[in-house]
């Protein structure tokens, strides 16, 4: 997976390209951990995502947690199998997505 | 045209999704069929090994892990064969998935995506191997 970082101010922007899966969800949460400390807007493009499982889900459910108590989080260009995901597990429903 | 099985197995402490995962896409690129449900083949064997992988717990040194795909006229099924100590991934109770963001647990979605993405699923623990079988339409 690659993760690509754009900031504007408080704004991250953060691009996913490939698959988000147990291999590479810790690669995602280390980037977060270090990256999220004073922003309060945070972008999840998953344009170019292709594969996502529970492993993924789990660090999408905690930066959700974390955005929650210092602003937002959306994610964006969500394709249709992995939008399945979340309307499947509930995401859908707690999650702000933008497709 | 004659339909060959996809085989892979590997000991638990070599175990390689990457490896995996280019060999399931080779093996389903040659057919629509499969090709249509390369998503959830890749899933439900990550979900399945993945637990595998983090909960089995060892009998011998060198624990083993195998994985078949089996293509029928019109559904896909995946069966999964380890030697840990006998355990039924089926027994994991479901998560609520209507619960908020802050009440929802961080992890056990796995076996639920496992269970909403097969058409059945079996387990039977034989000879001293875990035997899953999930079928995909």
């Amino acid at each position: 997976m690659d993760i690509k970082k754009t900031q504007e101010d408080r704004k991250l922007t953060i691009a996913l390209a490939g698959r988000l899966d147990s291999n590479s969800a810790p690669q995602l949460e280390a980037e977060l951990k270090e990256s999220l400390v004073d922003i309060n807007d945070l972008v999840l493009d998953f344009a170019e995502l292709v594969y996502l499982s529970s492993a993924g889900l789990r660090v999408i459910l905690a930066a959700q947690k974390q955005m929650n108590k210092q602003g937002r989080m959306v994610i964006v260009k969500v394709n249709e199998t992995i939008m399945e995901i979340f309307e499947i597990t509930g995401f859908a429903e707690i999650l702000t997505i933008e497709r | 045209m004659k339909r060959m099985d996809y085989q892979y197995k590997s000991s638990l402490a070599d175990f390689d999704f990457e490896v995996l995962n280019s060999e399931i896409e080779a093996y389903c690129a040659r057919d629509e069929f499969l090709l249509s449900r390369l998503f959830s083949i890749q899933l439900i064997v990550e979900e399945l090994v993945t637990n595998i992988l983090k909960y089995g717990v060892p009998t011998t040194a060198n624990n083993m892990v195998e994985i078949k795909i089996h293509r029928e006229e019109s559904r896909v099924i995946l069966a999964i064969a380890d030697n840990t100590a006998a355990f039924n991934p089926l027994q994991i109770g479901e998560p609520d998935t209507s619960l908020s963001v802050e009440e929802r647990q961080i992890g056990g979605l796995g076996l639920y995506l496992v269970r909403q993405k097969t058409a059945s699923l079996h387990y039977e623990y034989q000879n001293g191997m875990n035997l899953v079988s999930a079928v995909i339409e």
